[in-house]
């Protein structure tokens, strides 16, 4: 049993609001399942591994989205096929944006996405600052200025109760889509730690990841349960703050 | 207000000094750099207008010249060095057009006031694009060196401070890049009025014009050393051949030592450390800064921060458990500790309680209390201490 290869794309980059506590979560989580997992950090220009069993992509800003479009091409298509092949991705925020079928600037120009997920993105400039609840007991924070579109019929991760999500800035402040299922892949703007503050997720990703690495998803033994109880708390606390 | 009743009154009080107005301004260390080039130019011999620590908007700065100008409305000064906010900047420069600008840094840190790096460089360049005499900047952060290169060919004289690639790649990584790609490491700039060539615990060697002038730093890091390159290159640029290596020495030995990063406030007859949570880099340092992982340890952290996230990005491996933690982000934060195997000793979501239990602790068999806290409950612990006057 080798175990489960986690891959982080432009860690360096794509990282500012402390979205690696979403690679933490899941490599705590994976130990304390007993499945071993090892994170694969993916930098501009070095080779992907032969493997991946999941795939995270951090949010970052336009300028560090431009760093790393380049390299993102030359890795699309490797990309399209594990997902295709059922490769669970978290992606959040401004990475989400890379990983669609469509990128528009603020400038009006358009560029191709690495086309992993059913959605585009329109940049604008209101952006949407604040605390979110969302159906399913989703919380979290979003500070993005995008405006996304799911494509193909494709599921919303969650209906807000408090928070802008796809419709950004110029959308109303509640009700709103937030994210995108699909298949065993999530894109959401909720920025930051997403998993450690929603870890129901956290533990579907490793659980498909697990099967593609041929291991059975293991037992926490209640590992999970002080955490996962602060994790609670912690969406309570936004929930009662948001009033909903 | 002062602004407001007298649109006249900074420029006016300002109009007869010879070396002018000059604003140090950046996301970081600029309070250090203000008092260091101060420091540098008065052991110069000159006489230097500045603001106090922290009344960097314009109101303080306002007010600040109020309380020191003379009947005659002109301050008797050569010189004002004042620190100033990024996002007042552009409006200040409107009523007190600065004649240089030390721009020190561009750093991941108020992400929620203001989102983009880019949107800091942008203020940054509105008031250092008013400078008729020096600019000044890092030439180890990209922004910088993009916004100078926008303003070459302007009214001011550019020149740089810069640290030496070996002490950068060994330093802390917010140093030359936090968190974020447009904080990478600009190519060496060979050109430095300024360069941080060497450090040695609490001294740091500064080549000045290629003579290295060893110097003494408030406290050990590398970061108060580019904090002494940065005052030590607006001196260059202001005094030019006047500059002299003896009262450049002299003028940042006069900073006071910092011993420990946070205040220290006497709690009933036993000191308490406060570190203040302001931003990444901020925090970092201050963590970086504990020689020993504290025995108490209090953490308070309320809306001040709307999105603790980036905590996650922070290295706390000088934490080994938290005794008691407080305010309306509590939760996120004992999630946060849980990932890196930090025990949260007692979660209390209202401060009272929770500073009475921890201060009930028994005092430390060695160092201190340590309270790690965001500025609102900074000011929330010290009223609830009695201290009501913030020093400065």
């Amino acid at each position: 049993m080798t175990g489960i290869t986690l891959l982080h794309l432009y860690p360096r980059e794509l990282g500012i609001n402390g979205d690696i506590g979403n690679v933490m979560a899941l490599a705590k989580r994976a130990q304390w399942r007993g499945m071993p997992l090892r994170v694969h950090n993916h930098e501009i220009g070095s080779p992907l591994p032969d493997a991946a069993h999941l795939v995270h992509i951090g949010s970052g800003p336009v300028s560090a989205q431009e760093l790393v479009r380049e390299d993102l091409y030359r890795i699309a298509p490797r990309l399209r096929e594990w997902a295709e092949a059922g490769v669970p991705f978290l992606a959040i925020a401004g990475g989400w944006q890379l990983l669609g079928r469509e990128l528009t600037a603020l400038d009006g120009s358009l560029s191709i996405g690495a086309g992993v997920f059913p959605s585009s993105a329109v940049l604008t400039t209101r952006r949407a600052v604040g605390e979110v609840a969302a159906s399913g007991d989703i919380a979290g924070f979003e500070n993005h200025g995008a405006v996304t579109t799911l494509l193909d019929g494709a599921l919303p991760l969650a209906t807000t109760l408090h928070g802008r999500g796809n419709a950004a800035g110029g959308g109303p402040a509640k009700d709103a889509a937030e994210g995108v299922i699909a298949g065993a892949s999530i894109g959401t703007n909720l920025h930051g730690p997403f998993l450690p503050m929603n870890p129901s997720w956290a533990d579907r990703l490793l659980r498909a990841a697990a099967a593609l690495a041929g291991m059975p998803f293991g037992d926490d033994e209640g590992r999970c349960a002080e955490p996962d109880d602060y994790a609670r708390k912690s969406r309570a606390a936004i929930r009662s703050r948001l009033g909903v | 207000m002062v602004l407001a009743l007298s649109p006249r009154f900074l420029s006016r009080a300002v109009e007869r000094m010879p070396l002018g107005v000059v604003f140090v301004s950046g996301s970081n260390g600029k309070s250090t750099t203000t008092h260091m080039l101060t420091g540098i130019l008065r052991a110069h011999g000159l006489k230097v207008f500045s603001n106090p620590t922290g009344a960097n908007l314009p109101q303080g700065i306002a007010s600040a010249m109020l309380a020191t100008v003379p009947l005659s409305g002109r301050l008797t000064e050569d010189v004002a060095v004042l620190e100033v906010d990024e996002a007042f900047g552009p409006r200040l420069a409107k009523a007190l057009a600065p004649h240089s600008v030390l721009l020190i840094n561009i750093q991941v840190d108020q992400l929620n006031r203001f989102h983009e790096p880019a949107r800091v460089a942008g203020m940054l360049e509105e008031f250092a694009r008013v400078a008729d005499r020096h600019l000044v900047i890092n030439a180890d952060d990209h922004n910088l060196v993009d916004l100078a290169a926008r303003l070459a060919g302007g009214r001011a004289k550019q020149s740089a401070f810069a640290t030496a690639p070996a002490l950068l790649a060994d330093g802390p990584a917010w140093l030359s890049r936090g968190d974020n790609p447009e904080l990478a490491v600009a190519a060496a700039q060979p050109d430095a009025a300024v360069v941080v060539e060497s450090l040695d615990g609490r001294f740091a060697g500064l080549s000045v014009r290629g003579a290295v002038t060893r110097v003494a730093l408030p406290a050990r890091g590398l970061h108060y050393a580019v904090d002494a390159a940065a005052a030590a290159a607006m001196a260059e640029a202001l005094l030019g051949d006047e500059l002299d290596a003896a009262s450049l020495a002299e003028g940042l030995a006069s900073m006071d030592a910092v011993y420990g990063r946070g205040e220290v406030l006497d709690v009933g007859g036993e000191p308490v450390e406060i570190i203040t949570m302001k931003n990444p880099p901020s925090l970092q340092v201050n963590l970086d800064y504990l020689d020993e992982r504290p025995e108490q340890v209090f953490v308070a952290v309320d809306e001040g921060t709307p999105d603790p996230s980036w905590i996650y990005g922070s290295d706390l491996s000088r934490l080994d458990h938290v005794d008691v933690l407080t305010g309306s982000k509590a939760w996120q934060l004992a999630t946060r500790f849980f990932y890196s195997d930090i025990a949260v000793h007692s979660v209390e979501p209202e401060l009272k309680p929770a500073l009475e239990k921890f201060l009930a602790l028994p005092k430390p068999g060695r160092g201190m209390k340590t309270m790690i806290v965001n500025y609102e409950q900074m000011m929330l612990v010290r009223k609830a201490l009695g201290y009501l006057e913030m020093g400065s």
